[in-house]
This record gives C-alpha cells, sequence and structure tokens, in this order.
C-alpha cells in the first residue's frame, strides 16, 4: 500500500487555485479535506460563485480549509504562488498543488508524495497518460514536452501537469514570476536551475467538458512560447 | 522608492536629437551625405530606418515596462489576499 501515513498527512499542504470554478470547487476541496489534507483555496477573482462555495466548504472543515482570494483575476501561475507562499507560511513540510476543475483523482495525492517523504526527490510531477488525451491536447502537450526540453534543458513526461507535489524547502526556493499557464514549464526551468531533484509518477486524469476547454491547447502553447522566447531576453 | 527623474546627460542627448531630427526635415539635403556614409541613396531612406529602429527599440522596452507593471500589481494583489485571508469570524461579525 503506498498510502502516506496520517501523520504525514498532516503536514501536507494542498494548494488548489480557482477561476470560475463554481461546478466543482466543493466537492473538491471538501473531498480532499475529507481526507486529512489541509488545503487552501486560491479564489483568483472569479466572477461566479467559487468563493461563496469555498467559504461554505470551510464552514464543514474549519480548521483544514483556508480561503485566499484574489481582487482581480491574475492568473494560475499568481494564483498557485500565493498559495504556495501561504502554505509556507503555516508550516507545510509538503505542498501539493491541485486543479479544482476536477481533473485530477484525490487518490493520486499520496502517489505524489511518497516520492517527497522518501527522500528521494524534491519535487513530484504527476504525469497524465497522453493516450487517454483527446487527440488536440496530447498533440499539445507533445509539442510543450519538446519546447521545455529545447528552452529549458529538461525531458519530462508531461510539462504541463497541474498535480505536483514539493518540499518545503523546494517550494521556498522556486521562484515563479509567471502569470498564466506558462507556470508549468516555469516550474520546470527552476527546477533545473536549482539543481532540485524531480521525479514523476503515472497519475489519472478524468476528462470532463469542463477540464476539456482549460488547459493547453494550440492557442495557449503559442503563448507560452512567446513568453520563453522573451524570457530569454531578460536579464 | 524609487523616484527615477531624467538625468541631465538624458536632457541634453533628448534636446540634441529634437534639433537634429528637426534640422535634417527642415533642411533634407544635409543629410544625403550622412546617409551615403551609411550606405543609404537618401536622407529620408535614413531616417525611415532610423525611425523604425526606434519604435522596435520603444515597444520592447515598453512591453518589458508592463511587464513590471504586472508583476507589481500581481505583488500587491498577493499581498492582500494573504493578509486578509478568509476567517469565519469575520464574515459572521459582518452579517450581525
Amino acid at each position: 500500500m503506498s498510502d502516506v501515513n496520517s501523520e504525514i498527512t498532516k503536514d501536507v499542504y494542498l494548494v488548489v487555485p480557482a477561476f470560475n470554478e463554481e461546478k466543482t470547487v466543493s466537492q473538491i476541496i471538501e473531498g480532499i479535506a475529507e481526507k486529512g489534507y489541509k488545503v487552501i483555496l486560491v479564489n483568483d477573482g472569479s466572477k461566479d460563485k467559487t468563493l461563496e462555495f469555498a467559504i461554505e466548504s470551510k464552514r464543514k472543515y474549519p480548521n483544514q480549509i483556508f480561503v485566499v482570494s484574489h481582487v482581480i483575476n491574475r492568473g494560475l501561475g499568481a494564483a498557485l504562488k500565493t498559495g504556495m507562499v501561504l502554505a509556507l507560511k503555516k508550516g507545510a513540510k509538503y505542498i501539493v498543488t491541485f486543479d479544482a476543475d476536477g481533473q485530477h483523482e484525490i487518490k493520486d495525492i499520496p502517489k505524489v508524495c511518497r516520492p517527497l517523504v522518501d527522500g528521494e526527490a524534491d519535487v513530484v510531477i504527476g504525469a497524465r497518460p497522453f493516450e487517454d488525451m483527446p487527440l488536440s491536447k496530447s498533440f499539445a502537450n507533445y509539442i510543450m514536452n519538446a519546447l521545455t526540453l529545447i528552452f529549458y534543458g529538461r525531458n519530462v513526461k508531461d510539462s504541463q501537469s497541474g498535480l505536483r507535489a514539493f518540499t518545503a524547502h523546494a517550494a521556498d526556493v522556486i521562484n515563479i514570476v509567471s502569470r498564466g499557464y506558462g507556470v508549468s514549464s516555469e516550474f520546470i526551468k527552476e527546477i533545473s536551475d536549482k539543481n532540485l531533484k524531480l521525479a514523476e509518477v503515472t497519475i489519472t486524469t478524468i476528462y470532463t467538458p469542463e477540464t476539456q476547454n482549460k488547459g493547453t491547447d494550440a492557442i495557449v502553447g503559442l503563448r507560452i512560447l512567446t513568453k520563453m522566447v522573451i524570457d530569454l531576453f531578460r536579464i | 522608492m524609487r523616484v527615477k527623474k531624467i538625468t541631465p546627460a538624458t536632457f541634453v542627448l533628448w534636446i540634441l536629437v529634437c534639433i537634429v531630427v528637426n534640422f535634417f526635415a527642415f533642411a533634407p539635403r544635409f543629410s544625403d551625405p550622412l546617409a551615403g556614409f551609411f550606405g543609404f541613396g537618401r536622407g529620408l531612406d535614413l531616417l525611415l530606418v532610423l525611425g523604425y529602429a526606434l519604435l522596435v527599440y520603444a515597444i520592447f522596452r515598453l512591453y518589458i515596462k508592463i511587464d513590471e507593471l504586472n508583476r507589481n500589481t500581481t505583488e500587491l494583489v498577493r499581498e492582500l489576499a494573504i493578509r486578509n485571508e478568509i476567517k469565519l469570524e469575520d464574515i459572521d461579525n459582518e452579517e450581525e
């Protein structure tokens, strides 16, 4: 059994960034809290009832669910960083980033934490099997992997995965400046630059109409590429 | 707090650029020898190319500036979010 024991569970903080996720947010954060983890929900300037639903969930798990809110939308990368900064402030030993759209399985959390707990890695990426993805998504993700290799010199199975786990040390040294979806590639860059040990574990991905509409498609891919090129000129 | 004022050197440089550009605008034939030196047939061509280069540079500088502003805004929004972490007591007190 690869389950992380409850002693460790209490040291794990899940960071869940959410932008207009009223349909799934309660189910996700309550599901995580139910398993004994602490959750930081970062509402990224949602226009729907995401924040209200998150507060309702907090009433059910007041000591496990923490809610912070960006007054305006600042993007996935910014929301992740806010959550990670807060998790470190609260004394997290392990930080797991988890998408709020319902594409990740809660049972994968112990899987991505295991290499950290065993001291085998500083950062773990939950790799989604590309065979399970719709064609347009898998193509975009293959391209992003290739670009991540070209720009950051790191060959990873899934550079754009939203399920990642960090030790407190790794989360502290990783410096994220990307605001949007480019953050996933930037994590890889930082892992390389800071010489952190990276492990990849295969995770399950649930594809629903909601999750299909988000994430990396060709347009987002192009935007990330532009960002990567511009970052080359930055000192 | 960083207050950036224009330095005397930059001020003089911009004045010089203004004088030179205006001079060539009213007396374009004087720019021809200079254009010839750089391999252009006419002074106007040189001016156009220089203008284009200047615009590209300006756009690049603007991009960097906007990016910096964006980062500062994000930092501000983050700080606000963390300082104002949602507490149930506060919500309940407001409702009362």
